[in-house]
């Protein structure tokens, strides 16, 4: 990765593509743009590329997820999907094709940037924990999808998260019965949503509980350690 | 497409207790019929004859010759009666004679099966015995009901046959009704089954079927196609307004578009709570309680959670997430505070919304739930939302086969219960 990181965007909206390209260029970004699937290819083979920003839904004949699925079989570059659809379905089709995150239409500067900052991150980590993060988590039951970005209990019951929850337990399931600093679960979480900005860890840590402790009170996954951090349970012995 | 649950009888089932009424009321009346020719016509009318038939013979016997007796007697025997001379005694005249023997015969009882015989004196002072035969015919009315109830039986029979035949189309059509909807493959209901009328139903139902799908299909895909063009289109003109310098024009308009996409969002998931994916799932129903108040409990507003697990529930994530964000954002547009608990039992999860606002009176209730109804009747958007809120929340619980109330609350305003499913057991 050179120092500026290199984007391309797909999309078959020239005003679109004209709009991102001035916002990502005014944080620093080298950006490339192409308004089709051939003219990505010809990017892709003659200059590294960072970041991936595809539009799911293009125009004549062209489907953003075969698109997406193709790259995949090619690169392990970082595939931000963008849709204007809300449908969970459609969101879930498109990580399992391969990308590494979405965004849906429309999103805010800071969203955009921090989704970037996330990916080029996690990119950064899988080159040392790649085989742990294409697999997902099992915990005491528990399921933590990382593809499809899903935790189910052992009831296969899917449990709802907000991106910055899902972004928190994956990094203390990455390191899991080890004790974590405040401060490094704010580095590591932090980026991909403004959410994790703005609240503290405690608070994100809390509403974590919520959703899967079974008693708040006395924590069995996640507990805390006076003055020092959290440490992920994986395997609570109850 | 309102989905409401047929609550009806099969029509066969009706049917048949229709018809079995019929038959009962049938039978009790043959019944009656039947007894009254056994135990009071038919006996009334042999002892009658029987009477009538005694007192021919005794005038006939006594004014015949005694040579000619015997062949009389013989002759005289028929079914209902049987005669006997008897030429012994010594034979002394006496007038009065016959009347004694009217008289006695006027005053016997005569039953259907009794061979006793009576004598007589005739005038001559000879004897002659009668009697009431053992009837044969006395069988005739049980043979008469048998056949009747048989004849009956047949015409049942017949009948349950003929309705089923007739009707068995009617119900495959009311059944296929019932499970019209999008999700589903097309299923047409046999256009061979039945007479002539119900496999017109049939083939009217089948083209009907097919052409309320296409609608659907049509009305899914136009809604969806509006909804990622106007998206698209806003996208662009929010990230052009981020441009513009001026900060509180910048404001005005970024809030007026994202205010626009929130009456999108309200239209696509009103229109997907009749043509969206089905896809229900196990939900951890107490994920999305929580992750619906967070941006408020964030703003300070009293929002008190008290659930009681298994939290688990079997519905479709999209819209069961909606269903909880309308009710938690209506509950904070209208009251101070919400109060949320739960009460799960083996089939049913009970999710409980309390608030200390206005409430909404009885007799509006029911028009809350229609799409594009406010309080005040108005189509004002300034009175906040889209009118689609509650329309929304009631299809979606309806399509996940829960159960919607609202009622008032404890606490002042109204009280709205969510009954959703427990998952399948397995």
């Amino acid at each position: 990765m050179s120092d500026v990181p290199h984007i391309l965007i797909l999309d078959d909206d020239a005003e679109l593509r004209g709009l991102l390209e001035q916002r990502l260029r005014s944080h620093q970004y080298d950006v490339s743009l192409a308004a089709t699937g051939a003219e990505l290819r010809t990017i892709m083979q003659h200059t590294s590329v960072d970041v991936i920003i595809l539009d799911l839904m293009l125009q004549g004949g062209e489907d953003g997820l075969s698109i997406c699925r193709e790259i995949r079989m090619g690169s392990t570059v970082p595939i931000i999907m963008l849709t204007a659809m809300s449908h969970e379905a459609d969101r879930v089709i498109g990580l399992e094709m391969g990308a590494d995150d979405y965004l849906t239409k429309p999103f805010s500067d800071r969203e955009l940037i921090a989704r970037i900052k996330a990916v080029l991150r996690r990119q950064g980590f899988s080159a040392t924990a790649e085989q742990n993060i294409s697999e997902g988590f099992k915990f005491a039951g528990w399921t933590l999808d990382v593809q499809r970005r899903e935790l189910r209990d052992p009831e296969h019951a899917l449990v709802d998260l907000t991106s910055g929850e899902f972004d928190l337990l994956t990094v203390m399931a990455e390191r899991a019965n080890r004790l974590l600093s405040r401060d490094l679960l704010i580095e590591l979480s932090k980026g991909r949503d403004a959410d994790v900005f703005d609240r503290s860890i405690d608070i994100t840590i809390s509403r974590l509980r919520q959703k899967i402790e079974d008693d708040v009170k006395n924590p069995q996954f996640i507990k805390t350690i006076r003055g020092k951090g959290y440490i992920f349970v994986s395997d609570p012995k109850s | 497409m309102a989905r409401t649950t047929a609550n009806h009888k099969p029509i066969i089932q009706r049917a048949s207790i229709i018809l079995g009424a019929v038959v009962i009321g049938f039978s009790l009346t043959l019944i009656a019929l039947a007894g009254y020719l056994v135990f009071f016509d038919y006996r009334a009318d042999a002892d009658e004859r029987s009477r009538a038939g005694m007192l021919t013979v005794f005038e006939a016997m006594d004014s015949a010759q005694p040579e000619n007796r015997e062949q009389l007697a013989a002759i005289l025997t028929d079914n209902l009666l049987a005669v006997e001379y008897v030429p012994v005694g010594s034979p002394v005249p006496d007038a009065n004679r016959p009347e004694l023997a009217r008289a006695i015969i006027g005053l016997l009882t005569i039953r259907l099966d009794d061979t006793t015989m009576t004598q007589f004196a005739l005038s001559d002072g000879h004897t002659i015995r009668i009697g009431s035969q053992t009837l044969s015919g006395g069988e005739r009315p049980s043979l008469w009901i048998t056949m009747s109830l048989l004849t009956l039986l047949l015409l049942v029979a017949v009948s349950l046959w003929a309705l089923t035949r007739y009707l068995s189309p009617i119900q495959k059509v009311v059944d296929a009704a019932d499970q019209l909807s999008l999700e589903r493959e097309l299923t047409p209901i046999s256009e061979a089954d039945g007479p002539a009328l119900a496999r017109d139903a049939a083939k009217a139902f089948n083209r009907m079927q097919s052409r309320i799908k296409e609608y659907l299909r049509e009305r899914s895909l136009m809604i969806h196609a509006l909804h990622h063009d106007l998206r698209h289109g806003m996208f662009k003109l929010q990230m052009r307004m981020e441009q513009v310098d001026d900060p509180v024009l910048q404001d005005k308009s970024v809030r007026d578009i994202s205010d626009l996409l929130e009456v999108l969002e309200e239209i696509l998931a009103f229109a997907d709570t009749d043509v969206g994916p089905d896809q229900r799932q196990n939900i951890r129903i107490n994920s999305l309680v929580y992750g619906a108040i967070d941006t408020y409990v964030d703003q300070g507003r009293t929002i008190d959670v008290t659930l009681t697990g298994p939290h688990t529930v079997f519905a479709n994530q999209t819209r069961l997430k909606r269903v909880i964000g309308n009710l938690v954002g209506n509950a904070m547009a209208y009251a101070d505070c919400l109060w949320i608990s739960s009460r799960p039992t083996d089939t049913h999860y009970h999710l409980i919304f309390d608030d200390d606002g206005p409430g909404i009176p009885v007799e509006e209730r029911e028009r809350m739930l229609l799409p594009f109804q406010r309080m005040d009747g108005s189509r004002n958007r300034a009175s906040g939302g889209t009118g689609l809120g509650l329309a929304i929340v009631k299809r979606s619980i309806d399509r996940d086969q829960g159960q919607l109330e609202l009622l008032d609350s404890d606490n002042g305003g109204l009280r709205v219960v969510v009954s959703l499913p427990r998952p399948p057991k397995s």
